[in-house]
């Protein structure tokens, strides 16, 4: 029998978020994880709020729509000054998404007018 | 309720503070665990959260049984066990399919009768959790694990990262993880952060970019796309789903991870494979090793003679190819799969000592090309498109209809990260692990807000999803 039968197979193929040992591992890690994960939260918070508009929406609608959605706008125009950066990254893959090499059509109204 | 989107990141964020919140205690925490898991089950359709919760108490009940019997009673109960869970199985997945089936084979007959056809709805992640369970039953007949409580076994089976396209984690990995509260590490914390980035990359933006306006297009109607157009989109099918498969189970390692567990490698540059069954080394591990452990080996393995090694590699690719879903595609891409197992092993075996071994690269070309030709069959939404597909890509015509720079570099760089070097994100992780928290914090949030204007509007379900 293999190894992943009788020991698991963490034992016999490893696991991406096993890394070597160090001191620094232990020093107070939930903390170190948590201050992380709120310092992303609350730079996407300020820099990508149209995101959370576009989830208000995608709901289906009722008491909490109703409720969420001026909060959410209110949000996306308080924060519009520094929203500038997804705009700008967008519209670079934007320009990459429209270069061609001659007259190809890609994307799914190409498919029905391919030659 | 989808992993990348924003709806899904409120969740996590509140599961993460609840859990953390309640590592006093780690059966309040599994309790907690396991309500979120259901929620999150839930939000696709909130019957399938009964069949989850009813599969993980018969096998409960039958693992308690196994544990409290003789070994002979045992292995009966396992029997039953393994025959109930592919029941379910089969009840959801297979039975259209058959009558399906057995409809046309009577029209052929003349003897066509009115046979009720069926629109079975399939839960999502059905054919993992079964998996599951019945690997745990044999172990725990096999005694390789304790029998687990109810409470761990139902969050076994239904932890909510793992629970809709694996990867199959299996009892001896999770259960001795379960019985104490977990510690976190920066290390595998930083691992579990930037194995969410990548995950979110590869489906987000490669995977949703290469699926709209490359393979899309051209499985849609191959007809009337060039030779170029096709090899280019098979090519860039065999990219999207290893991104999509490959987005989905990093990112369950690292929210596992994010909450303190460990799951297995399920994905290891699997196109820099030197032959096929390296590949399924590299593909899919945790249903790999599933089919090796449960189905291969039992079935004899190599250990009863030549003939009944390749018969065996045959029906557990064959099996494997059926795992995916009832239809002939899947039948042939696990019987193309079986075949060439065999014939690798036969041409090793008979191949000349004294003559030189393949090169790597020759192995590498080879082995990719077999299994874009498997994706092919695997892709396509019929056998008769599947035909369609190969005989336009046979064709001849060279031109450009279809790929544009863009897709042309997704695809090439989808296949150089197989070219990088191994482990990279557990190197990576090294390094960031020293970082400070607000800097890392700033960093990951400046490079998901980038993923987010790359991806287009709308996120597909996972490729795995409907298996």
């Amino acid at each position: 029998m293999t190894t992943g039968a009788e020991q698991g197979e963490i034992a016999e193929v490893g696991s991406p978020v096993l890394v070597p040992g160090d001191p620094v591992d232990h020093r107070a890690p939930l903390r170190w994880a948590t201050v992380t994960i709120a310092t992303a939260t609350a730079f996407l918070s300020l820099t990508n709020a149209p995101t959370a508009v576009a989830w208000v929406d995608g709901l289906t609608p009722g008491e909490l729509t109703v409720r969420l959605r001026p909060v959410a706008t209110a949000w996306q125009d308080a924060t519009a000054p520094v929203n500038g950066a997804h705009r700008w990254v967008a519209a670079r893959w934007r320009a990459a998404h429209d270069l061609r090499f001659g007259d190809e059509q890609p994307g799914e109204e190409g498919a029905n007018d391919a030659p | 309720m989808q992993f990348p989107t924003f709806g899904f990141a409120l969740f996590f964020l509140a599961v993460y503070i609840v859990t953390w919140a309640l590592r006093g205690s780690n059966e309040w925490r599994k309790i907690a665990l396991l309500m979120a898991s259901w929620f999150f089950y839930g939000s696709w359709d909130g019957r399938f959260v009964a069949l989850l919760f009813a599969s993980a108490f018969v096998n409960w009940g039958l693992a308690q049984a196994i544990v409290r019997n003789d070994a002979r009673t045992g292995r009966w109960l396992v029997v039953v066990g393994v025959v109930l869970n592919l029941a379910v199985l089969a009840g959801f997945k297979y039975t259209g399919f058959f009558l399906e089936q057995l409809a046309a084979l009577l029209e052929r007959w003349g003897m066509g009768r009115d046979v009720p056809l069926l629109e079975v709805f399939l839960p999502v992640g059905v054919s993992f959790f079964t998996f599951q369970a019945i690997s745990y039953l044999v172990d725990v007949h096999r005694r390789r694990v304790p029998a687990a409580g109810l409470l761990d076994l139902s969050l076994l089976m239904s932890f909510f990262p793992h629970l809709v396209a694996g990867p199959i984690v299996r009892a001896s990995d999770l259960l001795p993880q379960f019985r104490r509260v977990p510690r976190l590490t920066r290390g595998a914390v930083s691992a579990a952060l930037l194995l969410i980035l990548w995950g979110l990359l590869k489906k987000a933006v490669i995977a949703s970019e290469l699926a709209a306006n490359l393979v899309d297009p051209a499985f849609h109607d191959p007809a009337h796309r060039s030779s170029f157009d096709l090899l280019i989109g098979a090519y860039g099918y065999a990219v999207q789903i290893y991104c999509d498969f490959s987005a989905y189970s990093d990112m369950a390692i690292g929210l596992a991870a994010l909450l303190g567990y460990s799951f297995p490698r399920n994905f290891d540059q699997p196109y820099r494979a030197r032959s096929l069954q390296d590949f399924w080394r590299r593909w899919h591990i945790s249903l790999s090793s599933w089919l090796r452990d449960y189905l291969y080996i039992p079935l004899g393995g190599s250990r009863k003679g030549r003939a009944r090694t390749y018969v065996n590699l045959f029906a557990t690719m064959f099996l494997g190819g059926l795992w995916h879903g009832a239809s002939w595609n899947f039948m042939l891409w696990g019987s193309l799969h079986g075949l060439w197992l065999g014939v690798e092993r036969a041409a090793k075996r008979r191949w000349p000592a004294h003559w030189p071994a393949v090169p790597a690269f020759v192995g590498i070309l080879v082995t990719f090309h077999i299994v874009v030709l498997g994706w092919i069959f695997f892709r396509a939404p019929g056998l008769d498109e599947a035909l369609a597909y190969l005989a336009a890509l046979g064709a001849g015509d060279w031109r450009n209809t279809l790929v544009t720079p863009l897709s042309l570099a997704l695809v090439a760089f989808g296949l150089a990260i197989h070219a990088m070097p191994a482990r990279g994100v557990q190197a990576i992780a090294v390094r960031v692990r020293q970082w400070p928290a607000p800097a890392l914090g700033l960093a990951l949030g400046a490079l998901i807000l980038v993923v987010d204007a790359l991806r287009p509007a709308g996120v597909a379900p996972f490729i795995y999803y409907q298996f």
